[in-house]
């Protein structure tokens, strides 16, 4: 796991790091730590990182646009702030989780736990997802997502419009974040399930699930089974 | 204010300014001076009420220098003296008389005038016409018999009524010495039984020493009318200029309070002085008639006066009018009206008409500013604007009157819309002064909440929890600062106003957690600061904020600097802070904090403090102007 601290009091990043080696121990590949959000995405262009530990109120930069610039990143992000009242925002673009300062040993590795158990989720769903357009950051309405498909490490989101966006995380990340209503049916596909009208099996032991729009969408053997069993 | 409004009096000050025009011409022709060479200066209107609808007239005087006694007679023959024709006026039951041509030639001696008048018999209407260029004394009134004579003659006399002397103003004398000059204006009653019907003899025996006007000969006014009609009259003539002049003193004593005592507003003290200009130059008019012994030989001085109060007048209204308008160049503004103001005074020999030319100068120069003020939309310029306008035609209507009371209720509703605006001004600056306060008591629980607020406290005690592990000494004295720093913080937050040295105190004090939290050694220091200035408190410590939020500080020893100057009254407090400006400096927390700033500046020094910021030698720095008055001192 690659982690990059984005910390500007020398002190709490010395603190975070030291904890994350004690939390991770092997599983830390690597941990980086930078001062401010240019450093840091210099740091992000030459390699990249499994997670991102943000502090919002760095000197004088605009934590909005920090937020959503992180939350379209293809990493997962852990906003670890002073000020509370961003929690519910950050949570809304898509973070998993939001750690208050001062912090414990204890909260922070719940925090990472998050990133390590493959079942995790964000402690709350997002309502957004961030997506990198032109140089800007679009957010797109969750509600508005019917499926998303996995395009090698990035992820197409298909819209009820019938737009498709591109977003930086892949499946499996996009899957942390997602409410629970969107499950993964597919290795490629992460579906909202009440855009699901019937289950189908087809010969040679194809499975499909069938849209509210007609769409026909592969489900994996394993994970019909699952579905069809906790969903009737 | 709406365009149509506006196109409207646009086109009402065109009327205006063309009628002025038309009337500046009108009155060249009508009151052509005689022969110039013979004439520079004369006190002609004062004397004579302006002439309309003259009907040609037979009557005229018969005139001699010289002296003898027996010209009084009324059968002594004077058909040999030369001929001066006078121009009537006749009212119902009045007769105002003056003469044609400038005619009686001042400082020389003795002169005799005769005037034969008719008393027509009511009883028997004339059997025989009455003589060639006699009087015919006006008829009866019901208002009384007509029995009173008015004479304003600027000379020492004697009148006798068919060779009995009824009168004698000061002393006649064949030369200057010997003369004595009686007063201006006289009024004789001729008793009844020297009217009766008939022909009878006026003669007046007059010399004119201590005529001190420029000019050689002068004009004269008599008239003719019941005697106690004509006391009345006459007296009522010194209402309006008393009026006037008390109540100008009145607004003059006003203005001169609120200047000193309530508030120094240079418009005040103009307003003032005008005020005491009008009151003076009604008094000098009301003079005539509040002192009416004064002898004849004051009349030249004292319309003088009355000129330059008028002269001064014109220049104070436009002035008055430039500072209430906040005009930039006034100067200019001045110097281009101090020419009509000049050259009024040679546009005429008549007194009134420079006054009326210096008036006239002074409304078109208010007019003009009033319109630059409308156009830059000054507040009720508009309001001023119409009011001049109105002037303007007023003084065109009156034309040579100063007793036109339309100048002075002009003027003062001039003067009690400056008070307005004046009491207006007051209320809005009381009602700011409130908001200050009330912004600036919810600013210093804003800033109270953001000292307290998360993002330093909760920092705080990250840093402080890493500390405790790894160097508890260090972690006490963390923790003793900072107690310190929130002790002073609601200590000083309290205050209007904390020395210096106490700002400074807790300034170092937040500098010092800081500095365990990132590992830095941060300075403030000062130079050539006066330790015991009153400063809002937080005032520096909002700035190092800033700093610290907007500003990249270098690692290592940064150093704040604070300098303080005082030239001229003012003081001049310098503070940078070095490192630079990080490239999304937005308003977070420095938004409120600047806010705070400025709130308790307003508060503790209104209206004579600055603050300006701007980038400085790789760094920031902020420069706080305050101004030492007796309110910011105390």
């Amino acid at each position: 796991m690659k982690l990059l601290i984005v910390e500007d009091e020398p002190l709490i990043a010395g603190r975070m790091e030291r904890f994350c080696r004690s939390i991770l121990g092997d599983h830390l590949e690597s941990v980086r730590i930078a001062t401010g959000f240019m450093q840091a995405s210099a740091t992000l262009a030459e390699q990249p990182i499994d997670a991102l530990l943000l502090d919002l109120n760095l000197a004088g930069a605009d934590g909005m646009n920090l937020l959503q610039s992180a939350a379209a990143g293809a990493f997962h992000t852990i906003i670890i702030s002073a000020n509370v009242d961003r929690a519910v925002d950050a949570f809304a673009h898509g973070v998993l989780d939001f750690v208050p300062k001062p912090f414990t040993q204890e909260r922070l590795a719940q925090a990472l736990q998050r990133l390590t158990d493959r079942e995790a989720r964000a402690a709350y769903a997002a309502r957004y997802l961030a997506v990198r357009k032109h140089g800007r950051i679009e957010l797109v309405p969750i509600d508005s997502v019917l499926y998303a498909r996995g395009a090698g490490a990035y992820s197409e989101l298909v819209l009820d419009s019938g737009k498709v966006e591109l977003h930086d995380k892949s499946l499996e990340k996009l899957q942390a974040v997602l409410p629970p209503i969107f499950e993964r049916i597919h290795k490629s596909y992460l579906v909202r399930m009440n855009h699901v009208t019937a289950f189908r099996a087809q010969e040679g032991s194809h499975y499909e699930v069938e849209l509210k729009n007609g769409e026909r969408l592969p489900v994996g053997r394993t994970r019909y089974k699952e579905l069809r069993d906790r969903l009737g | 204010m709406s365009a149509p409004l506006q196109r409207l009096t646009l086109i009402l000050l065109v009327a205006v300014l063309g009628l002025s025009g038309l009337g500046a011409q009108a009155e060249r022709t009508t009151s052509a001076p005689q022969p110039a060479a013979r004439i520079d200066r004369s006190p002609q209107s004062e004397l004579n009420p302006p002439p309309t609808r003259l009907a040609e007239t037979e009557v005229f005087l018969r005139t001699q220098p010289g002296d003898d006694p027996a010209w009084s007679h009324p059968d002594f023959d004077d058909r040999s003296w030369p001929i001066e024709p006078l121009r009537r006026r006749p009212f119902i039951g009045a007769m105002a008389l003056h003469s044609k041509n400038y005619f009686i030639p001042s400082r020389a001696g003795i002169r005799w005038l005769r005037l034969a008048i008719f008393i027509p018999d009511p009883a028997h209407p004339a059997l025989s016409p009455p003589p060639e260029g006699s009087l015919i004394w006006p008829q009866e009134q019901p208002d009384g018999p007509v029995n009173g004579l008015y004479m304003a003659l600027p000379m020492a006399y004697e009148v006798f009524w068919d060779g009995q002397r009824l009168l004698r103003s000061g002393v006649v004398s064949a030369d200057r010495d010997g003369e004595v000059a009686g007063p201006l204006d006289q009024a004789l009653l001729i008793p009844d039984r020297l009217r009766s019907p008939g022909l009878h003899q006026l003669a007046l025996r007059l010399s004119t020493w201590r005529y001190n006007f420029p000019a050689t000969s002068f004009d004269y006014n008599l008239s003719i009318r019941n005697y106690t009609q004509l006391l009345i009259y006459e007296n009522q003539r010194a209402l309006f200029p008393v009026v006037a002049s008390v109540t100008a003193f009145f607004f003059a004593l006003v203005c001169g309070i609120l200047f000193t005592w309530v508030e120094r507003r240079r418009p005040l003290l103009i307003c003032g002085l005008l005020s005491l200009s009008i009151a003076v130059f009604y008094l000098l008019v009301a003079l005539r008639w509040l002192l009416p012994e004064l002898p004849y030989s004051w009349f030249f001085p004292r319309l003088v006066a009355a000129t330059v109060m008028m002269t001064l007048i014109g220049l104070l209204m436009p002035w008055l009018l430039l500072e209430f308008f906040l005009v930039p160049h006034k100067r200019r503004w001045i110097l281009a009206l101090s020419v009509p103001l000049v050259a009024a005074w040679f546009s005429s020999p008549i007194y009134e008409i420079i006054s009326l030319w210096s008036y006239r100068a002074a409304i078109a120069t208010s007019i003009l500013i009033s319109a630059w003020a409308m156009w830059k939309r000054r507040p009720w310029a508009w309001v001023v604007l119409a009011g001049l306008a109105l002037c303007l035609v007023s003084v065109q209507t009156a034309r040579r009157s100063f007793l036109d009371p339309t100048f002075f209720f002009a003027f003062n509703g001039l003067v009690l819309f400056l008070l307005l605006r004046l009491g207006f001004d007051l209320r809005d600056d009381r009602r700011q002064s409130q908001r200050a306060k009330l912004t600036a008591a919810r600013l210093e629980i804003e800033l109270l909440k953001k000292n307290l607020q998360p993002h330093f406290l909760l920092n705080t005690l990250t840093a402080l929890m890493e500390v405790i592990e790894q160097s508890p000494a260090t972690a006490v004295r963390l923790i003793d600062d900072l107690a310190g720093e929130f002790r002073l913080f609601t200590a000083l937050s309290a205050e209007r106003t904390v020395p210096l040295a106490q700002e400074l105190e807790l300034c170092r004090a937040h500098l010092r957690v800081v500095g365990v939290r990132s590992g830095a050694v941060y300075r403030l220091e000062t130079q050539d600061v006066d330790l015991s200035l009153q400063v809002p408190p937080g005032l520096l410590l909002t700035l190092i904020e800033n700093a610290f939020s907007h500003q990249r500080l270098t690692q290592n020893n940064t150093t704040f600097v604070l300098r303080e100057h005082l030239a001229h009254g003012r003081r001049k407090l310098e503070f940078f802070s070095p490192g630079e400006i990080a490239e999304h400096a937005t308003r977070l927390g420095g938004g409120t904090g600047l806010r705070y700033v400025k709130a308790r500046l307003e508060e503790s020094f209104p209206g004579h403090w600055s603050l300006e910021q701007g980038p400085f030698q790789q760094g920031w720095r902020t420069v706080i102007l305050i101004e030492e008055t007796e309110k910011t001192l105390s």
